[in-house]
């Protein structure tokens, strides 16, 4: 019935006829012995499944860890040193201004002590590597010498002497404008180049996954089929079901996996590529917009050339297109594709469906854009004094700065959004793995150890 | 009789073999590629005679000059492309001086000590727009519009810059400092030399191209954009003089006799601009014209503003502008290469001070 006649003749009979007729006879395995082999080459590679798929997800929660948190979290924090920077800054210009009845004093040191907050969060939070620490270095040591300028500054503002209030404000605006900012953008920069190779780093590495967990499911199910076919030859049995249940489980789990892989990739793409770079644009723009408007307190202090370029130039930085004309390029339906500036770049991350968000910010930029046109006017033909009240009341900076914080928290919503599905989609994969590799490990034990026994009897 | 069929193991074992075989080719091609890479030749000398190492750099000129250093010493220039072996000669004390750029001093850390700063490229080096290809490619705004054209069809504009060289730093620090350039949107293609990035432009093989003086007039000339340069950048491509810590240490005024004998001669020559010029043209066999394009992108120290970028400390930093540049290209560079630190830098300002009668 099994066939079983030619294997005992094998190991019996035909043994000790070689031995009488002292002929050295080949080593045969004996059905058991390859019964239990079977059982023993069946598990291995079903284990190895289960370990690559393990490896697949542990890399997976790694990348995201990395892009989701780490490194967002250090560009968010340039940021905030930036827009603190850059506040403080315009605080104290602003109290500089003519109008002023007094200086900004407990504003200014509150905010001073947001920046040191800033910059101890981005010290701890970001590597130790010279990308990173030079910067904050310089940041520290250079804030020093802008807090003593700007201390001289409010002295001689206090002591009644505007010239030298201004003149030391100047050079502490030289320091924060040539220093500070630039080295702040810098670690801006650092992390968002850790945020680029990561993600680069993330795509080869889950390529790798996807293709080590298909070769380890495609050996383990071809192992499962082969020993399938062998009990079919060798026993002249039907399907073995244990064994083709054993199959299916393992192909499902591989497609499974490879498609949740997909599934977290793509989602964690979206995040960075468009929410992120949203968020991104979007904070660097609120620093800027911040810049501008200390621009115009500094252009009200001092109307020079210099003072002028420097509004222009923030609002460049903004928003920008070829011909100028930023007011209709603003209006159209689609912005142009040549406009530039964080604004632009912020509703251009979306891809195909350019940031809603983004682009709710861009009216409130063309309203502050007219209340600065309309104060310079107003500071050229009827002097600094009559500027000064149209300065403390035009309410579009106000505006514009609400409309790019609503938008930042909205695509910084999308991206935690996504980063969390990113996530999600593999959440279910640890637990699968080893319900699978156990469940498919104990059918084809079953499905084999069946034969054994069958064997014995 | 027919011919047996190899059978698959033997199959297996000579795919194998020959995929080995190729393996192995492969790698002695690579490294037959790196052939320029070997040890110069240095002429035989005697001790009085200090060994210059460089590159053809027009910048360089100057230490490529018979009977540039003044006696007893005297000095031979030999050509040394390949930076990483041009530190190692300075560590083992084949060479006793090289000329190098910054960037290139803290990545290849040779045993030496900057002792002197040579120029500066403020324009020369620069990133072109291949304009011709992409017409409306006319700016750095541009890039997103060619980077989702391209994408469209899952593609990356090719960006064609020279690998271990200047370019390669200024990428670096235009990708650091300006707010429209992502290195991430480019297929980056090391070449070999500036000539071939301008060539990938003139091919439509390159969207963008990093080149330096004369092959920026010359895309200038052709057509092409010029975006970015290093004027943007200042302090990113500084080149120096680099003393061996042997030669500091048994004979500093070998050292000195160097500095003094760059800063004697290009104090002469920034005097006398149009000699400057024919000496330029005259060195790299450039038409006056191209010598004139090259020196209009760089910017030569004489003794007094080498003293003061190597001796005095700048507000807000307090620290010397070379001091500065070094930290801040330790910084750019330690992304890529974090065993980068400046931490090891080694600067000597005293012989330009005492060349510049400080």
């Amino acid at each position: 019935m099994l066939g079983s006649v030619d294997n005992k003749l094998i190991v019996g009979a035909p043994a000790r006829d070689a031995k009488r007729d002292g002929r050295r006879l080949a080593w045969r395995p004996t059905t058991p012995l390859v019964l239990r082999l079977g059982m023993l080459l069946a598990c291995v590679p079903v284990v190895l499944v289960g370990l690559a798929v393990r490896v697949a997800i542990e890399r997976n929660d790694a990348a995201i860890d990395t892009v989701g948190e780490d490194a967002t979290r250090g560009i968010t924090v340039a940021q905030e040193i930036k827009t603190n920077l850059a506040e403080l800054d315009q605080l104290v210009v602003t109290g500089l201004l003519p109008d002023t009845t007094s200086g900004p004093g407990r504003a200014y040191a509150a905010k001073r002590r947001d920046v040191m907050d800033s910059l101890t969060r981005a010290s701890a939070e970001t590597s130790s590597s010279a990308a990173y620490r030079d910067a904050l270095v310089n940041l520290d040591y250079a804030l020093g010498h802008y807090h003593s300028l700007v201390a001289e500054s409010l002295a001689a503002q206090a002591a009644g002497d505007h010239t030298a209030a201004v003149e030391r404000y100047q050079q502490a605006h030289e320091v924060m404008a040539a220093t500070l900012l630039p080295e702040a953008d810098f670690v801006d920069k650092a992390n968002t180049y850790l945020l680029n190779t990561t993600f680069d780093r993330h795509a080869d590495e889950a390529t790798d996954s996807r293709r080590t967990v298909l070769l380890a499911g495609i050996v383990a199910a071809a192992v499962l089929v082969l020993a399938q076919v062998l009990l079919v030859v060798k026993f002249r049995r039907t399907v073995n079901p244990a064994l083709l249940v054993a199959t299916l489980l393992i192909a499902a789990l591989g497609i499974t996996v490879i498609h949740d892989l997909d599934v977290s990739a793509d989602k964690l793409q979206s995040a960075t590529d468009e929410s992120f770079e949203a968020v991104h644009a979007l904070a660097r723009a609120r620093a800027v917009a911040v810049s501008a408007r200390q621009a115009e307190a500094q252009w009200l202090l001092e109307q020079n050339g210099d003072n002028e370029q420097a509004i222009d130039g923030a609002l460049n930085r903004l928003f920008r297109v070829p011909d100028g004309d930023i007011a209709r390029a603003g209006a159209l339906p689609e912005l142009p594709d040549d406009a530039g500036g964080f604004l632009a770049a912020a509703v251009f991350a979306g891809g195909n469906t350019p940031s809603a968000a983004g682009r709710d910010a861009l009216g409130p930029f063309t309203r502050y854009l007219e209340d600065d046109q309309a104060l310079r006017r107003t500071a050229v033909n009827q002097g600094v004094d009559a500027a000064l009240p149209q300065f403390r009341t035009q309410t579009a900076y106000g505006t514009l700065v609400d409309a790019i914080d609503r938008a930042q928290a909205a695509e910084q919503a999308a991206f935690d959004d996504s980063t969390r599905d990113a996530r999600n989609a593999t959440d279910r994969e640890r637990t699968l793995a080893v319900a699978v590799t156990a469940a498919v490990v104990l059918l084809a034990l079953g499905g084999l150890y069946a034969r054994l026994r069958e064997y014995r009897g | 009789m027919t011919r047996r069929r190899p059978a698959p193991l033997v199959l297996a074992v000579v795919g194998a073999a020959t995929v080995l075989a190729a393996t192995a080719t492969a790698c002695s091609l690579r490294e037959g590629t790196a052939a320029g890479c070997e040890p110069a030749h240095i002429p035989d000398h005697d001790e009085q005679t200090l060994v210059v190492e460089g590159d053809p750099w027009s910048g360089y000129a100057l230490f490529r000059q018979d009977g540039f250093v003044d006696d007893p010493y005297d000095s031979i220039y030999v050509e040394q492309l390949c930076q990483d072996l041009r530190a190692a000669d300075l560590s083992s004390g084949r060479a006793d001086i090289a000329v190098t750029s910054l960037d290139q001093y803290l990545l290849n850390k040779p045993d030496g000590t900057i002792v002197g700063v040579i120029d500066q490229s403020l324009g020369a080096d620069a990133l072109v727009l291949n304009t011709i290809r992409y017409p409306y490619l006319k700016s750095v705004d541009n890039l997103r519009q060619l980077v989702s054209a391209l994408g469209r069809t899952g593609e990356k504009p090719v960006l064609a810059y020279t690998g271990n060289s200047p370019s390669e730093m200024l990428l670096n620090e235009l990708a650091n400092t300006s707010d429209e350039l992502h290195l991430s949107d480019f297929e980056l293609v090391s070449v070999d030399q500036s000539a071939t990035a301008l060539q990938m432009l003139d091919d439509g093989d390159a969207a963008l191209a990093v080149v330096w003086e004369p092959d920026t007039s010359a895309a200038r000339s052709a057509g092409y954009t010029v975006a970015l340069s290093s004027k943007d950048v200042p302090d990113s491509i500084v080149d120096v003089v680099v003393a061996s810590d042997d030669l500091i240490a048994e004979d500093p005024a070998a050292v000195q006799a160097v500095v003094d004998a760059f800063y004697r001669d290009m104090d002469d020559y920034l005097a006398k601009p149009a000699s400057l010029e024919r000496f330029i043209a005259e060195d790299g066999g450039l038409e006056p014209s191209q010598a004139e394009q090259l020196l209009a992108g760089i910017t030569f120290y004489g003794s007094d503003a080498a003293n003061a970028f190597m001796n005095d400390a700048v507000f807000p930093l307090d620290q010397p502008r070379i001091e500065q540049s070094l930290r801040s290209l330790a910084a750019v560079l330690a992304l890529q290469h974090p065993e980068v630190s400046v931490d090891a830098a080694k600067i000597d300002g005293s012989y330009v001070q005492e060349a510049a009668g400080g």
